[in-house]
């Protein structure tokens, strides 16, 4: 389902697709890419329908806080810093970089993006289109069972690492 | 060796003056306050003559008997525990030089020669596991090996045990058990046998050449097939009337694979985590120390006092305690005792006394919550 | 230098003086005091502990966080959060404090010879390991791969970071930093330590695995290096338990079958996993 109502106004993102329309060249940046680690190339042409290869220069936004949730994006080059605004300067409480997964907030409503996602170096990506994956995962059961689980562990290990950040602040470290 | 010998009870007496003449201080079981405990034996008299106890789940009194049994009373709160191991110990004390300069003095080594006398077996198998804790360790523990280098022990095999003993079931008693070195026992340099049955009369055997001149030292006769018959048929009455029954079988693996069972959770409802059982056990061996500094600072000092897995406290470590619940605290005393203290001593720290029943203020009994647990094992596979 | 071969008879319960020569302040509650012997030197082995004193007030379990090869010189870093500990970080150069040890089980750089040996550290952990690194360091060539994997609360948690800036240039050691959070600009890795794991380049097969931190950071490393097809059999923990004695004798740091302070520190992770599994053991 897409989400109910339009997303508040927010700066664009600072993003330019590449010069190429060419899904190969997405596909086989995917098939590289440790997120799709195991998926066959057929699937992973599906799955990149829409897609292409993105880039950010340094100390631009890949995603911002509230933003919508429309594309996935699967990082090839350079490092994001997912970063809570507030007073003062920017917290960063996760770095991501080449390898990893940007976000999972596309793939469960309302599609808005939790956090920025500042990039700290120039950065290369894969970005996916999220509606179409979102297409996908509910008419293919078996693709769309494997994309799910794939960010469900996705989501698992960001939690798991999560608590165990809240745990390492409340118990006092080793022999003191 | 001297061969064994027979007295009249107050040719105990002479023994007793013998060794004050040689400079020991006579140690043994007495009468203060409505119960037997250790102090200072100047004669015969100062023994509970005439009394017995009756112990049980929580309770203890003394019983006038019809006779001038010696040692018809079992083991009282106190043990040789409280002179080799004492409850508080001092340990050194750091001198200030300056503003921030110290040094340390050690105290001299314990120096007192201490004869035990009417030390129960399951006291001499007590002392045997405290030897293997506390001088077969890292290092020799300073103040117990001072104190034990210098200790005689004159044992008391048990004709009456009370209501709490199971040393049958442990193997340390109630006859005094051969040191074969398969469990620790520490040899009795004399071992004593109340007879009472016809002429009352004391058998005396030797268990060290200390013990073997001591005995030639004071006048006896020697001892008959008579004499030892009598002896062997105490002993098993004696075997007989013992109080509790603990099953020893399998015992480590059942605690340790019961570690989750529900018992744990009815025994900690009723325990108070008072600590007597710690403080009268005589194998627990715990301790902590306390640094103090005198009102000018110029003299700090450390001082060493038991402990008890039964405070919250004891097992503090960062943030937090590692043991907050009694139901924790029972398990760790419990299975400490009787399972992992085999792990790490090869021997069990549990000798059968029955104290840590008698005086525990609700009752609890360690027989009982073993035998709970054995009556519901909850361990998936039992080999 | 010469180390002392026999220790001169005296009760092992008491202290000997050492000199507080240099106090650096690690973070805002955490020093590293660096100490001589009054007396003649004692050789560590890495991962062991001294129990230190502090005149008047008492005694802490302190890891050694110095260079085994110089025993004349030890340092121990200490978190101020109880009575000893905060005196410990009170103290001024010149300061005479006691110190009994070294006590424990070390960790075991046999184990590591001919792998990859990878080291773990959460927080204040990264001392306690110090002086394996340094070990290690000095005699690189029993090794194959040398990997570092440290995590702190944030930038400022950090603890010896000369040294891992230090290391971070050194090709025969790869250091990999991580804080749990940072403010902008900090320019290193953000997230817990366990992320690291399965990024660094080392053989799983033939690593073994040093670590060191809070008891709920070892349980996620110990699962990810698991997951990475590490043998827990190669997987040495550091525990801190209640050390008062240090030899095995006063009870306080019993973990159900051992002493931590006399069968520990360092354990391989099989021996204690489990009976750190059993709550409240």
């Amino acid at each position: 389902m897409n989400p109910p109502t339009d997303p508040p106004a927010l700066p664009a993102r600072d993003t330019r697709a590449l010069p190429t329309g060419d899904v190969h060249a997405v596909v086989a940046r995917l098939a590289e890419h440790p997120f799709f680690a195991g998926i066959s190339r057929e699937d992973l042409a599906r799955l990149a329908e829409g897609g292409a290869l993105v880039e950010f220069d340094a100390d631009r936004y890949a995603l911002r806080q509230g933003g919508p949730g429309e594309t996935f994006t699967l990082l090839l080059e350079g490092d994001v810093d997912l970063e809570v605004a507030g007073a003062g300067p920017p917290l960063v409480i996760e770095s991501l970089h080449a390898g990893d997964a940007l976000g999972w907030s596309w793939l469960f409503p309302p599609h808005r993006w939790a956090f920025d996602a500042h990039c700290r170096t120039q950065v290369r990506a894969i970005a996916l289109d999220a509606r179409h994956l979102r297409a996908l995962i509910d008419a293919d059961p078996v693709l769309g069972r494997e994309l799910t689980h794939r960010v469900a562990e996705l989501v698992a290990d960001r939690l798991r690492h999560a608590r165990l950040q809240i745990v390492s602040g409340h118990a006092h470290d080793h022999r003191a | 060796m001297a061969a064994p010998g027979v007295i009249a009870p107050s040719g105990l007496g002479s023994l007793i003056a013998l060794l004050r003449d040689e400079g020991y201080r006579v140690v043994g079981p007495t009468v203060r306050d409505g119960v037997v405990v250790h102090d200072d034996l100047a004669g015969v008299d100062d023994l509970p003559v005439g009394w017995q106890d009756r112990q049980g789940p929580g309770t203890y009194r003394l019983e006038r008997r019809d006779d001038e049994a010696l040692f018809a009373t079992a083991v009282g709160p106190h043990g040789p525990k409280r002179e080799l191991f004492p409850p508080r110990q001092h340990l050194w004390e750091a001198v200030s030089d300056g503003d921030a300069v110290f040094h340390v003095v050690e105290p001299p080594a314990p120096d007192e020669r201490i004869a035990f006398l009417g030390v129960r077996p399951c006291e001499l198998a007590a002392i045997g596991v405290q030897d293997r804790v506390l001088l077969d360790g890292l290092a020799a523990d300073r103040v117990y090996a001072a104190h034990r280098e210098q200790v005689l022990l004159i044992a008391a095999e048990c004709h009456q045990p009370a209501g709490t003993c199971f040393c049958a079931s442990m193997g340390t008693g109630p006859g005094v058990v051969d040191n074969d070195g398969s469990v620790p026992v520490a040899r009795a340099d004399l071992a004593i046998t109340e007879l009472l049955e016809g002429e009352h009369r004391l058998l005396l055997r030797a268990g060290s050449e200390e013990g073997s001149r001591l005995l030639d030292a004071i006048d006896h006769r020697a001892a008959t097939a008579e004499d030892h018959a009598a002896r062997d048929a105490s002993l098993a009455a004696a075997t007989e009337q013992m109080g509790r029954h603990l099953d020893v079988e399998d015992v480590h693996d059942l605690l340790m694979g019961n570690l989750s069972h529900p018992r744990w959770d009815e025994v900690a409802s009723r325990c108070l985590a008072c600590t007597n059982c710690t403080m009268v056990c005589p194998t627990c061996f715990c301790t902590n120390v306390e640094d103090t500094t005198d009102l000018s600072g110029e003299r700090a000092s450390r001082d060493r006092r038991w402990d008890s897995c039964f405070t919250i406290e004891f097992s503090h470590a960062g943030p937090t305690s590692v043991r907050t619940s009694t139901r924790a605290r029972y398990r760790q005393w419990l299975t400490h005792k009787l399972a992992t203290w085999i792990d790490q001593f090869d021997t069990s720290g549990c000798v059968g006394c029955g104290r840590c029943i008698t005086w525990c203020p609700v009752g609890i009994d360690l027989t009982e919550e073993v035998a709970a647990i054995r009556a519901s094992d909850g361990r998936k596979s039992t080999s | 230098m010469t180390i002392a071969p026999d220790l001169p008879l005296r009760d092992p319960l008491t202290a000997r003086p050492y000199v507080v020569s240099t106090i650096r302040q690690q973070t805002h509650d955490i020093v590293t005091l660096d100490v001589r012997p009054a007396e003649a030197p004692i050789a560590f082995a890495p991962g062991q502990f001294d129990m230190v004193y502090v005149y008047g007030v008492g005694e802490a379990a302190i890891s050694i966080s110095s260079d085994p090869a110089t025993p004349e010189l030890l340092s121990h870093t200490i978190r101020a959060i109880g009575w000893v500990t905060r005196a410990l970080n009170d103290l001024q150069p010149g300061a005479t404090i006691g110190i009994r040890g070294p006590y424990g089980r070390g960790w075991p750089l046999d184990d590591a010879e001919g792998r990859d040996l990878v080291i773990v550290a959460g927080g204040i952990g990264l001392a306690p390991v110090r002086p394996a690194i340094m070990a290690a360091l000095a005699q690189r060539d029993r090794f194959n791969r040398i990997a570092l994997l440290v995590g702190a609360r944030s930038p400022r948690d950090l603890v010896f970071r000369d040294d891992l800036d230090r290391w971070a240039t050194n090709p025969a050691i790869d250091v990999h930093v991580t804080v749990d959070s940072a403010v902008r600009g900090w320019g290193g890795r953000v997230g817990v330590v366990t992320k690291l794991i399965p990024r660094v380049p080392f053989d799983p097969d033939g690593a073994t695995v040093l670590t060191c931190g809070p008891e709920a950071m070892m349980w996620h490393t110990a699962d990810a290096l698991v997951k990475r097809g590490v043998d827990p059999n190669h997987l040495y923990v550091t525990l801190e338990r209640n050390m008062r004695c240090a030899l095995g004798t006063c009870g306080h740091c019993q973990l159900g079958p051992v002493f931590v302070c006399r069968d520990g520190p360092v354990f391989a992770w099989p021996e204690v996993s489990g009976l750190l599994e059993e709550r409240e053991l």
